[in-house]
């Protein structure tokens, strides 16, 4: 029974983060370049760098990383450190 | 003389109220009109920019996912009374990328023990008591964050993780506080669906070894899961 109901949780809270992911946040690369790693985590590899002036959407967030989409369609996860180094469109 | 005392009045007065009007209007003039030189430069921009200042996100508007649970199911091996199926629930929130903490409930069932078989005496556990269940809260660390290479073109992320933890297991009608430890792999199939294997020893003291003493008790425990991060 236990098992059922922590299915039926599990299925409302994937309900509930897919709403959420809607609406996303975009931001500026203001620093040389910003490194998209494949994992939350410093030892998940680099594998792409994205350019000063870029815009890029942030997706959602675990623990200190964060999940972005360039313009190009590549995902990938980015440090709190360095999102703290890009803008708003506002240049704020 | 009369009269040329009063002419000098009146070309005074009227000096004097020509000179009044004179410079009251030169500084009305004044008041009016900008300054020539600056009128140019309102529209233009600056010639040097401000430097634009740096700011942190608005944490709050972004999607977090630092909870994961599943469900998982695999054998567990009771001291002294078989192995049988095991399954259960995990629920983990994730504090940093390295540490996380995890909440579990799992049941299994007992078999006979080994001199039960053997010496045909009467079972002293009745099937309620057989039932074997646990609730723990642990906390995790990651080691070896990395990738794993399935083929050629594919790359998955995933962990290798250490867990200790303490809790409670209900088994033969009693109580006994259990602590347990473990190593897991954890592997994503994308950014929010984990597979994970997990083995755990969950030590407990237990008196149904026959000899009438607490003795201290290893229950294995092999788990094959899956979890999403929400």
């Amino acid at each position: 029974m236990y098992l059922f109901l922590v299915t039926l949780m599990l299925l409302q809270c994937l309900a509930t983060s897919t709403i959420a992911a809607e609406q996303h946040y975009k931001v500026m690369v203001d620093e040389a370049y910003l490194e998209l790693h494949t994992g939350p985590g410093r030892g998940y590899p680099v594998f792409h760098v994205v350019d000063r002036g870029m815009e890029i959407e942030v997706i959602k967030r675990r623990t200190d990383w964060f999940m972005v989409r360039t313009e190009k369609g590549k995902e990938g996860w980015v440090k709190h450190a360095d999102m703290e180094l890009t803008l708003t469109p506002a240049g704020e | 003389m009369e009269s040329r005392f009063g002419i000098f009045l009146l070309k005074s007065i009227s000096v004097l109220t020509l000179l009044g009007v004179l410079s009251g209007y030169s500084l009305l003039r004044a008041d009016d009109a900008p300054y020539v030189d600056e009128a140019p430069y309102e529209d233009s921009e600056p010639i040097i920019k401000p430097e634009l200042e740096r700011r942190t996100i608005n944490e709050a508007d972004i999607d977090s996912e630092d909870f994961e649970a599943g469900v998982f199911v695999g054998v567990m091996s009771i001291e002294d009374f078989g192995s049988n199926v095991v399954y259960g629930a995990r629920l983990a929130y994730h504090l940093t990328e390295d540490i996380f903490t995890e909440a579990a409930i799992g049941s299994t069932k007992a078999d006979k023990r080994h001199f039960e078989d053997s010496s045909g005496d009467t079972e002293n556990l009745s099937d309620s008591e057989r039932e074997l269940s646990y609730y723990n809260i642990s906390l995790g660390y990651n080691i070896l964050p990395g990738e794993a290479f399935i083929g050629k073109g594919r790359a998955y992320n995933s962990a290798l993780y250490v867990i200790a933890g303490i809790g409670n297991t209900d088994f033969a009608d009693d109580n006994h506080f259990t602590v347990n430890v473990g190593a897991g792999y954890r592997l994503l199939l994308n950014d929010w669906i984990a597979l994970r294997v997990d083995f755990r020893d969950h030590i407990f003291d237990s008196d149904l070894q026959g000899n009438g003493k607490d003795n201290t008790t290893h229950n294995l425990e092999a788990t094959g899961s899956i979890s999403f991060f929400f």
